[in-house]
């Protein structure tokens, strides 16, 4: 009998041990914040910002803001999946390139110009992004974040973003990819919020226990992949409106234009005093011809 | 290449010409009609492909107004009273092959505007006509197109001599759109030529003859 219930209470600790493993909650989450790189330490970011001097054809810098470290939450185990990497510089590089190739149509945009993350530095605020625009030669940046939650269950989990103008929320599934891009744009002297859009998207979990850490990473780069793509929809219809706020508003923002940019088929005096000679000429013989 | 004695047409008035320089006056004095028509790149992207062409039209200041005008001028004055063959086809092919031109090979080129280009295309145009001439006139021509061409060459290897500023934007002269121009006169002053000497490699001109 005593042995019987020892069996018992040894199946039920089993199970319920086996039960907690495999709905462990687990999110793993990996971000980087324009609100942290631009506003350490401050609760309550202000920044007074100048009226800014938009000098067209413009040069565009685009970076990824230094990111935090990634975490894990929920109940992990040695068979629990490794973490996904955080986003490698070869695809910041990647999805950099695949946001400014769709810009580069612009003709008020010269130049586009990828800055890689090492000249970036954590908290380096707008000091640092004075020192990218004298390396850069840039007048503006776009400042990528990005935010990336992966699930590996259900749950009332969900992902939120802090950006510059607000929140926001979204809600994961079982091992479900969450990504969020954000993409604010700056002009670096004035330091002004010219405009900013997010990407979005969500990649549905179909991972099995035997590829999951293999899934997972590879849910991570196609998740990133389709939230550029959106960022570029939404970065080009905010750029259509910043357009004509510009226009509506000539007081907010100051339109100029580089020398070169503007130019003019001009005569001179050299032209004018030869085409003289000739008409000169001209009526010179047309009095002998008479 | 024949020679011919110079042909001069009393009293012809030099109707393109001088449409041509309406065009540019009512542009620069009725109000709100420059930024319509200047060539802006940004609204040619857009869709405002007409700007391609109308931007010849648009002067940035009223020097730039009379050099333009007074040198398309006199020179579409000579020419018209020739009769060249062919002129109206510059005051058409000119414009549209500048504006073209400027935008495919010079994507820097933000707002241009001037009649310069055509200008430039009408000399050199009246020169190469003149070169089939006898007398003085010929070597008066020669000299126009030799400092012309050299003038053009100058200009495109210093990218133009200043960057002034009209209205607060600051000005560049467009070498290109003086090539462009010389270029459209020397294919419609060529274009005879080129159609003569087709006629006489066609089969059907061989079994003619």
């Amino acid at each position: 009998m005593k042995t019987a219930r020892n069996y018992l209470l040894t199946a039920s600790l089993l199970i319920v041990v086996g039960l907690s493993i495999s709905c462990a909650t687990q999110r793993q989450h990996h971000n980087s914040s324009v609100v942290d790189y631009l506003y350490p330490g401050k609760s309550d970011p202000i920044e007074n910002a100048a009226i800014p001097v938009l000098s067209l054809p413009i040069k565009v810098g685009i970076a990824f803001v230094p990111g935090s470290e990634q975490t894990r939450t929920g109940f992990t185990t040695n068979f629990s999946a490794p973490m996904t990497p955080p986003l490698p510089e070869k695809e910041k590089i990647a999805l950099m390139k695949e946001i400014g190739d769709n810009f580069k149509k612009y003709p008020f945009v010269k130049s586009i110009e990828l800055i890689p993350s090492a000249y970036l530095s954590p908290g380096g605020s707008f000091t640092n992004l004075d020192q990218l625009r004298t390396m850069f030669g840039i007048d503006v940046i776009a400042l990528l974040s990005y935010d990336q939650v992966q699930f590996t269950d259900e749950g009332m989990l969900s992902m939120s973003y802090w950006t510059l103008a607000g929140a926001y929320v979204v809600r994961g599934e079982k091992d479900d990819t969450n990504t969020m891009l954000d993409a604010a744009v700056f002009h670096i002297q004035s330091r002004k919020m010219l405009f900013r859009a997010p990407g979005i998207s969500q990649v549905k979990g179909s991972a099995t226990p035997v590829n999951l850490s293999e899934q997972l990473r590879t849910d991570s780069t196609a998740s990133f992949h389709d939230a550029a793509k959106d960022l570029v929809v939404n970065l080009q219809e905010q750029l259509e409106l910043f357009q004509e706020k510009v226009k509506s508003s000539p007081e907010e923002f100051k339109v100029v234009h580089k020398p070169g940019s503007t130019g003019g088929g001009g005569m001179d005096a050299f032209w004018l005093i030869l085409v003289s000679g000739m008409g000169a000429y001209t009526l010179w013989l047309r009095k002998n011809h008479n | 290449m024949a020679t011919q004695k110079s042909q001069l047409r009393d009293s012809p008035i030099p109707v393109w010409t001088l449409t041509m320089i309406a065009a540019g006056i009512l542009a620069y004095v009725i109000p709100g009609s420059a930024p319509l028509i200047v060539y802006d790149r940004a609204a040619i992207l857009s869709g405002e492909v007409w700007r391609l062409i109308t931007g010849n039209w648009v002067h940035f200041s009223l020097s730039h107004l009379v050099y333009d005008s007074a040198t398309l001028g006199i020179v579409g004055w000579m020419i018209e009273r020739r009769a060249y063959p062919y002129y109206k086809s510059l005051y058409i092919l000119a414009p549209i092959l500048i504006g073209v031109g400027l935008f495919a090979a010079q994507p820097d080129l933000q707002f241009y505007g001037g009649l310069s280009g055509i200008a430039c295309g009408a000399v050199v145009y009246l020169s190469l006509h003149g070169l089939r001439e006898d007398g003085p006139w010929r070597w008066f021509c020669l000299t126009v197109l030799l400092l012309t061409s050299g003038k053009i060459v100058l200009e495109s290897l210093t990218n133009g001599f200043a960057v002034v500023t009209v209205d607060n934007i600051p000005f560049a002269p467009v070498p290109l759109s003086h090539v462009l121009g010389a270029l459209t006169a020397l294919l419609i002053f060529c274009w005879p030529y080129a159609r003569d000497l087709m006629r006489l490699k066609s089969p059907v001109s061989v079994r003619e003859m």
